[in-house]
């Protein structure tokens, strides 16, 4: 058995071991984002040559019989980089049962940090119990209140909510419009325009972050082949840094939410750009906004008001999913983490790492019907 | 040097113990086809053997050739590693 990268030329291999599980036309193995997600990654270089996607196979006579689908990165930890890598799905053929094990074995030590967002009990339990990840089962979220009455109907819908005054919404969605009369911002749409002073900054803000670099954001945000992404900044010249974000319609509700995916203000212009943020939300008739970073420390220092800590919305139990509206628990947006990297690197928690729920690759699922950028 | 039914009783333990369950299989059966591990139970058996024995497999050793059966475990811990 050859245990390797899977070659350009291996891509409707693996389309065919996903698509027997998933069923046909699954997005996620199509040629045009597979190749976006496990080749064009700037951080390709990291685990896989030229001719490479970032996915690792089990191989018997040249037939695919598992794959590990993987989307490297740098860990940044104050200076250093450290060679890390997300996870995003795992197949074996249903005649090969064990083999993930022994692929996920030889692949996971490859890398310094190793992290996995969405697993299922499954995976977690592969995880936590072989390899010692860290879990968590709800990444901490901010909150932005838009329109508080719809923001109360869609809490409502909840039926295991006990609370029944939504005063704080009221003043919540009071300190949104208030914040916005002062925001201002623009659109980036220049990709290889992004000004670096952003991650500079956010750098020195962090103990340690998924990189968030120019090049990295410009693949990830500008260059997603299906989802539309706004990076806007208070001004052109984007002295006040840069928030990404994309606003989501709810199928099944008249309601929208815009998702907040990046916050990497410049040092002193949190309140600014959160400003910029209010201002965009209320102009897309945003119910609230909401913004998933595993750093809770990051979210308590930089993200001032109009963003909800994460102690004052909890009681409210805003749904974490959309498409439907989603309630249950075991919808969670976990994650699971794991430092192999020994010698000089500094340990580290996993609330210790900026990343959001925009990594590694999706923050929908992405069936096709939620594709927002016109192909 | 451990005699052969030692060492594969030893690993029929550690196999049980890995999958937390009673397995019957004689040390010729392929574990794979009988379909009595998967991912979660190899990682478990290969963790739980490294422990018993206080080794660490090498890369090229995990793979399902040497964990086919009972018998290919007992022969690669007996060249590679005891």
């Amino acid at each position: 058995m050859e245990f390797r990268n899977v070659k350009l030329s291996e891509h409707e291999q693996v389309k065919d071991l996903y698509e027997d599980f998933y069923g046909p036309n699954y997005c996620e193995v199509e040629r045009v984002f597979y190749t976006w997600l496990h080749h064009a990654n700037p951080c390709r270089s990291l685990s896989a040559s030229a001719d490479e996607f970032t996915a690792f196979g089990a191989f018997q006579e040249g037939e695919l019989l598992s794959c590990i689908n993987y989307v490297p990165f740098k860990m940044v930890v104050q200076d250093h980089e450290y060679k890390s890598c997300w996870s995003v799905g795992w197949r074996v053929k249903d005649d090969r049962p064990g083999l993930a094990g022994f692929l996920l074995k030889r692949q996971i030590k490859n890398f310094d940090f190793y992290m996995s967002m969405g697993a299922t009990q499954w995976v977690k339990s592969i995880y936590t119990t072989q390899f010692k990840f860290s879990y968590q089962h709800n990444i901490p979220r901010a909150i932005m209140v838009g329109n508080a009455v719809q923001t109360e109907e869609i809490l409502r819908m909840n039926d295991t909510l006990i609370l029944d005054d939504f005063g704080d919404i009221v003043q919540w969605a009071d300190e949104t419009r208030r914040a916005a009369e002062a925001g201002q911002y623009v659109f980036i749409t220049d990709g290889s325009a992004l000004n670096p002073q952003y991650w500079s900054d956010h750098r020195e803000r962090v103990k340690a972050t998924v990189s968030k670099e120019p090049a990295v954001l410009n693949w990830r945000y500008v260059s997603h082949p299906l989802m539309q992404y706004d990076i806007i900044s208070t001004t052109s010249d984007q002295s006040a840094g840069i928030a990404v974000l994309r606003t989501e319609q709810s199928r099944d509700q008249d309601f929208r939410v815009v998702r907040l995916l990046e916050f990497l203000p410049t040092k002193n212009n949190e309140k600014a750009l959160s400003a910029a943020v209010a201002r965009y939300t209320l102009d897309k008739s945003a119910a609230f906004l909401d913004f998933f970073c595993g750093n809770d420390t990051f979210i308590q220092q930089h993200m001032p008001t109009p963003f909800i800590q994460q102690q004052d919305h909890q009681p409210y139990l805003f749904p974490r999913m959309f498409q439907p509206l989603e309630w249950r628990e075991r919808y969670s947006i976990n994650a699971s983490f794991r430092q192999f990297a020994g010698g000089e690197a500094p340990s580290l928690k996993m609330n210790d790492v900026y990343f959001t729920k925009g990594d590694p690759s999706q923050d929908i699922l992405l069936n096709r019907e939620y594709v927002t950028k016109l192909l | 040097m451990m005699k052969n039914n030692e060492l594969i009783d030893i690993i029929k333990a550690v196999l049980c113990e890995a999958a937390q369950r009673e397995i019957d299989v004689d040390s010729k059966t392929s574990l794979l086809d009988a379909r009595v591990i998967d991912s979660l139970t190899v990682l478990a058996l290969v963790s739980g053997l490294e422990e018993r024995f206080d080794i660490e497999f090498e890369d090229d050793d995990l793979d399902v050739d040497n964990f086919e059966t009972i018998d290919t475990i007992a022969a690669m811990l007996t060249n590679r590693y005891l």
